[in-house]
């Protein structure tokens, strides 16, 4: 286990190597081993068939002595044995198997030499030993023994053993310096590549290129690397010019953005929920008059430059946008040198995927210079109503002595006046009167949008109904037929204005008949998407059609007071009455005595939003 | 007859002497005989109904008809004033103005006004306007204030 982590671990080089000697010297061991046993082999058949030769020899040599029982010459047959030193002991032995004939080298002396079995050989001892029969004449004449000490054999086999593996060990010395050059060829491309994507990680070059090394797989491995590193170079440049042409985007839009807020005077700001830290854009520095050294940017710092009338109103709204109310406030702030200006503030909470409130974004407009407007306008607004009531009482009395004296005297003087004089009192009369009734119009004017009630939710059919209550001696003088049809919803409106611009509508209608022709008139009510349209068209004098466009306006009579009476204002009213509620008046005729139709579109609210938002 | 109807005694508080002069006309058109007294604003009302000088032995008013736009003290203030004071509440007062505007109206009777009439410009309208007020006030009360102060002097 331990050798394989370390071959895992280990440089290739090292590995490679090892892999080489490891093959090399196993298969020059295995080699070394075979040859030797070889050797052995051989030495040792070699030398019994060497010496089974000699026996025969000397058997065949000794026969005839045996056969003369001549010991002295088989002794001298025997002798001849030390030209051979290795063979240290011969014994000759008779038919009976006694000892004819002994030859021993001094120091190996002993009678004790085991007697074989004939046609034998056994090793033992370091010796080996050989038994022989001989014969004579194809009688079996005795048996010889020859022992032979094996030592110088074993000696030879020793050297030759020692050549062998001197010769391994030379080859594999010489196969290891080979393998030690040859697997520079291998290692040296794959440390380069190493060392090239070590430069490129730690200095982010990707410039840089590996050199090639052959077509071999190393080769292809660095030739890879390379267009690899190509794309990823390109790739950078175009990252590095795509960044760059981005923060320039940024910075030209934020350039922007800055400049349209400091024109709009409005600024925009981030609450982090986490931490409370606040972000003002410059914008908002610019209208709190602080700057990011005098602020601490948190939302207590920013309640504390809030006015303090108006800091729990603020903080209110704050906590609801929490809880997922957005809102949109006006309220005061007050500058480090007090001046206190007035800021229009939006915000609304941003969550995370579970509803988390994460941070509130939010807008903040510099309004001072609109609400001194506004401030401006209601006190101009009080100005003109109080200008109107000096109008409606001051001027009114002393028209209202006019008439009133005038009267008066006529009647005191009636026995004495003539028809021209008592006309000449009347016309004077009637002034008064016409004056006095214009004044009451334009007040009457005046007032519709600047002065009276809120909208509220009303029912359009009860109100008609109170306008014709009021009309009903006008329909009943005229025999006025009326027809009332449509949608007559609830509606979003001032009662008293949609009372009268029915009753002025309706009561127009009425008055411009045609002599003689009775009065049929149409009420009707439509509810289109959004909107309800109210027309009430009649077979009255009707329209000159390019005259149309003066109906609308203040003191314009489109016919003769002699024929109709009237102060020229109320259809001017009408209009000013519809636009009050966001909605348009226009009238049509197909010309004069072909009858007119006026109709009032006016916006329709969705009751259920309202009541949702609650106050009304 | 007489003696009676002329016991029955009107404050006029108006401060055009000629609109003061058209109301006494409308009584008499309608052949209403009162006891007719007139002051100018608020504050000679109070002091007339208070009796200060120069009003100490003036009598107390049975119905007061009330001008609103005048100089000096108006004729709400006047009217709230008179109202706060329990010795003068039980007086019923009209109120006559050129106002039409429903905020006069409102207000006055928010205040305490028995009634509120409007001063028209024709003088046939004034006579039919003075021809109601007085019914509704003045004709139908006589018999009333006549026993009432006929009592005390008994």
């Amino acid at each position: 286990m331990m050798l394989g982590a370390w071959f895992r671990d280990a440089p290739i080089k090292r590995k490679l190597l090892s892999i080489g000697l490891l093959t090399s010297g196993l298969a020059l061991l295995l080699i070394s081993l075979i040859l030797t046993v070889k050797d052995i082999a051989e030495w040792r058949s070699r030398t019994v068939t060497e010496l089974t030769t000699y026996a025969r020899v000397i058997g065949s040599n000794a026969a005839p002595a045996m056969l003369f029982d001549d010991r002295k010459a088989a002794a001298d047959i025997l002798s001849a044995l030390s030209a051979k030193p290795d063979i240290v002991h011969a014994i000759i032995y008779d038919k009976q198997g006694g000892e004819f004939a002994v030859y021993y080298v001094t120091g190996h002396g002993s009678a004790a030499l085991p007697h074989a079995a004939p046609g034998t050989s056994q090793f033992a001892f370091g010796n080996l030993i050989v038994s022989s029969p001989f014969h004579f004449k194809g009688e079996l004449m005795g048996s010889i023994s020859l022992e032979s000490d094996l030592s110088s054999l074993y000696a030879g086999i020793l050297r030759s053993i020692g050549l062998i593996f001197l010769a391994a060990f030379g080859v594999f010395m010489i196969a290891a310096f080979l393998f030690a050059k040859l697997q520079k060829a291998i290692v040296t491309p794959l440390l380069d590549m190493a060392g090239v994507m070590q430069n490129v990680i730690t200095e982010q070059n990707f410039a840089m290129r590996v050199e090639s090394s052959g077509k071999d797989e190393t080769g292809r491995l660095a030739d890879t690397f390379n267009a690899m590193l190509g794309y990823i170079q390109l790739r950078d440049t175009e990252l590095a010019q795509a960044r760059a042409h981005l923060e320039e985007e940024v910075a030209r839009r934020t350039a922007r953005l800055t400049e349209a807020q400091r024109i709009a005077h409005i600024g925009d700001w981030e609450l982090n929920i986490a931490d409370n830290a606040l972000v003002w854009s410059d914008e908002v520095y610019r209208i709190f008059g602080l700057t990011p050294q005098l602020f601490d940017a948190s939302y207590e710092a920013f309640l504390q430059a809030v006015h303090p009338e108006d800091r729990q109103f603020v903080d209110d709204h704050v906590r609801a946008a929490l809880e997922q109310q957005p809102y949109g406030i006006d309220h005061r702030i007050v500058r480090l040198d007090g001046t206190v200006r007035y800021v229009h503030e939006q915000g609304e909470i941003s969550c995370d995927r579970e509803g988390r409130a994460l941070k509130m974004l939010g807008t903040v407009q510099d309004i001072t210079e609109r609400k001194e407007y506004e401030e401006e306008l209601k006190r101009s607004n009080v100005d003109l109503e109080q200008f109107s009531y000096a109008v409606s009482h001051d001027m009114r009395q002393p028209l209202r002595m006019i008439s009133s004296y005038l009267q008066l005297i006529e009647r005191s003087l009636s026995g004495q006046l003539d028809n021209e004089k008592r006309d000449y009192f009347n016309f004077a009369i009637d002034g008064a009167k016409r004056i006095d009734q214009m004044l009451v119009a334009l007040l009457e004017y005046s007032r519709v949008g600047r002065v009276g009630e809120p909208p509220t939710w009303i029912d359009s059919r009860a109100v008609l109904d109170e306008a014709l209550q009021f009309l009903q001696p006008a329909i009943a003088e005229a025999r006025a037929k009326l027809d009332i049809s449509g949608d007559w919803p609830r509606i979003m409106a001032r009662h008293d204005e949609i009372l009268r611009l029915l009753q002025n509508l309706i009561g127009n209608a009425i008055k411009y008949r045609v002599a003689g022709r009775v009065p049929e008139i149409t009420v009707s009510g439509e509810v289109v998407k959004n909107e309800w349209r109210l027309c009430v068209a009649d077979n009255g004098v009707g329209i000159i059609p390019d005259q149309i466009k003066r109906l609308f306006q203040v003191f314009q009579r489109l016919q003769s007071r002699e024929a109709y009476e009237g102060t020229g204002i109320g259809l001017a009213l009408c209009r000013k009455i519809a636009e009050h509620h966001k909605g348009r008046i226009w009238a049509e005729s197909a010309g004069e005595g072909q009858g007119s139709r006026f109709c009032v579109v006016l916006p329709v609210l969705r009751e259920k939003l309202t009541i949702l938002g609650g106050n009304i | 007859m007489s003696a009676i109807a002329e016991t029955f005694v009107i404050l006029l508080v108006e401060d055009e002497k000629t609109d003061a002069l058209l109301v006494k006309w409308a009584l008499e058109e309608n052949r209403v005989s009162v006891d007719l007294r007139h002051v100018l604003d608020g504050y000679e009302a109070l002091a007339y109904l208070r009796r200060q000088v120069p009003f100490a032995d003036a009598p107390r008013p049975d119905l007061i008809l009330l001008d609103l736009n005048m100089s000096r003290m108006g004729g709400h203030e006047c009217l709230a004033a008179i109202k706060q004071e329990s010795a003068l509440r039980d007086i019923p007062v009209v109120v006559l103005s050129t106002s039409y505007s429903a905020k006069d109206v409102a207000a006055s009777l928010e205040r305490g006004a028995a009634d509120y009439f409007t001063k028209p410009m024709d003088i046939h309208q004034l006579a039919e306007t003075f021809r109601v007020l007085s019914e509704r006030w003045i004709t139908s009360h006589m018999a009333d204030a006549a026993q009432g102060k006929g009592g005390a002097d008994e």
